[in-house]
């Protein structure tokens, strides 16, 4: 077309493309669907349907008796099920008006920060084959196995752990996990190191990750996002730290903020480094935890099925690897929950998908989504 | 800000809106009960008031007591450490009737994906919601009747009954 007269610009101008992409597709966190608009291969719109994995959790807790109501949980977010049961129990604690044993309120911590270094090396294998590193994909999963081995030996689950009670949790922690714990830690700091050699600084990662789809400050507050996607973009909110719950005040941690090192704060780059140092800081708090562990029950009393919860209601919020996670049970004093009701991070998460994807390439589109480490079962509920 | 306070500053914006005060559950944290016409005018005082800056919807809660629908704004700040619970409710006049509520997306646009939910689930809705282009509005399937949130919703209507009491009889 040389010499015919037509500028570049003219020739190459296009229509916008539209493309879905869903409900099921490999690139997605889970059942969603995207209806993008593409100028060439630029994104210029997109849009974000959910709701293909809606269970009627919160209908079905309602449906049975309150011991029921931790299996329920379990399945909010079955790749992190430990904070869905450990808000729940919070919730109905309040009510209730009881509260664990203090070494029960060790042993849930102990579980909910190795789920947020599971959750977190799991949102590290999903940037990993989105940007197509196959050796990094099986060099985490191989030590994520190593967490779902000490979930296993205290709860006898991997995944639905189905351990926390009312007042405690099911059983006392086994022989010799403390150890395993420690061993763990230590395996998984000499492994973090060769993460980043192999891939955190590697050049090709960060051609990837760089400046691409930066959260703002304001994006953060205008959806309503919390946890490490809002800490990456420089907004210092921790439910640890801001209201502390298990004693978490009293352990010696950083809420790690995003510096830009990418060059833009709040980008992929940011995103991917704040889980990085997140597992550190759950890997200190671990060693902090496990030096003392006080001796005495694991439960405050048996839940039978007869279980009741006087009638009240309360509002609980933990931070779960994905941000905060808030729980707001109702009893009318009888056999089964009024209602119950989850607040959950990726909601607001998957409201920020809209808002930072314009002008991001559309090979970069999956890098971008997993780097927000969307929950789509949670979401969907 | 304690309670009195909050109770006579809202009804300084919206006379007699305060319908009822007191503490959320055994949180300590302040519950009000307010007319559900005037929630905008409150909401935008919360938000933008130098007393209360309740920048933040944390959640967005429905819940049916004694067959009326509550909804319940947890509500934060981002500056200060202020929390508060704000509720509205209506009593719906059948079980089939939708609920409607001044939306609040406005103000806090992270209510939006609450308010979608509500909206299919429990029959509310929420007048002046903000578009947005995040859908999730298709959790029930296309030929689905009534609110599934609702005590009184009928699961013959959806062709199978839920399994009770953990699968025995």
């Amino acid at each position: 077309m040389i010499g015919s007269g037509l500028n570049s610009q003219t020739f190459f101008k296009t229509d916008l493309t539209t493309w879905e992409i869903g409900p099921y597709h490999s690139s997605l966190p889970g059942p969603m669907r995207l209806k993008l608009k593409l100028d060439g291969e630029i994104v210029v719109k997109c849009e974000v349907e959910t709701g293909f994995l809606h269970r009627g959790l919160e209908k079905a807790s309602e449906l049975h008796g309150w011991p029921s109501l931790v299996v329920y949980a379990d399945h909010l977010d079955p790749e992190v099920a430990v904070f869905g049961e450990l808000v729940t129990c919070l919730a109905v604690e309040e009510i209730s008006g009881i509260t664990a044993p203090p070494r029960a309120q060790v042993i849930r911590l102990l579980l909910a920060e190795l789920a947020r270094i599971s959750g977190h090396l799991a949102f590290m294998v999903r940037m990993a084959k989105a940007v197509g590193s196959e050796t990094v994909t099986h060099y985490v999963l191989r030590d994520r196995e190593k967490i779902l081995d000490l979930f296993e030996l205290v709860t006898g689950a991997r995944f639905s752990l189905n351990f926390l009670r009312f007042g405690g949790v099911r059983s006392d922690v086994t022989d010799g996990f403390i150890e395993r714990v420690l061993e763990v830690c230590e395996l998984i700091r000499v492994r973090m190191k060769e993460y980043n050699d192999i891939f955190t600084f590697n050049y090709s990662f960060l051609q990837r990750s760089s400046g691409v789809a930066p959260i703002s400050k304001d994006c953060v507050r205008f959806c309503g996002m919390s946890g490490p996607n809002a800490r990456a973009a420089g907004v210092a909110f921790d439910v640890r730290k801001d209201a502390p719950y298990l004693g978490y005040s009293n352990l010696d941690f950083i809420a790690p903020l995003g510096r830009g090192e990418g060059g833009v704060l709040g980008d992929v780059h940011d995103r991917f480094l704040i889980r990085l140092r997140e597992i550190n800081e759950s890997m200190e708090i671990l060693k902090q935890v496990v030096e003392r562990i006080p001796d005495g029950p694991f439960l405050h009393a048996p839940v039978g099925n007869d279980y009741k919860v006087p009638a009240g209601e309360a509002y609980v919020r933990i931070e779960s690897s994905r941000g905060l996670l808030g729980c707001h049970v109702v009893s009318d004093g009888k056999l089964k929950p009024g209602r119950v009701q989850y607040r959950v991070p990726s909601l607001a998460n998957l409201m920020a998908v809209p808002l930072i994807t314009p002008g991001v390439r559309v090979e970069d589109l999956p890098v971008v989504l997993a780097s927000l480490d969307l929950g789509i079962a949670e979401a969907d509920r | 800000m304690d309670k009195n306070q909050i109770v006579l500053k809202l009804n300084s914006i919206c006379s007699g809106t305060v319908l009822e005060a007191g503490e959320f559950g055994r949180s300590g944290v302040v519950s009000v009960w307010i007319e559900s016409k005037t929630v905008l005018q409150i909401a935008e005082c919360l938000k933008n008031d130098l007393e209360f800056q309740l920048d933040w919807l944390e959640n967005l809660s429905v819940v049916e007591l004694e067959e009326v629908v509550v909804v319940t704004y947890f509500l934060r700040s981002t500056t200060t450490p202020e929390t508060l619970v704000l509720r509205i409710s209506a009593l719906p006049g059948s079980k089939s009737e939708k609920i409607v509520f001044p939306s609040v997306s406005s103000i806090w646009p992270m209510a939006i994906p609450f308010e979608n939910e509500a909206e299919q689930l429990f029959g509310v809705t929420f007048i002046g919601k903000e578009s947005c282009e995040l859908n999730n509005k298709f959790l029930l399937p296309d030929l689905s009747h009534g609110f599934p949130l609702r005590k009184s919703f009928d699961f013959s209507s959806t062709g199978s009954a839920p399994i009770q009491n953990g699968g025995h009889s």
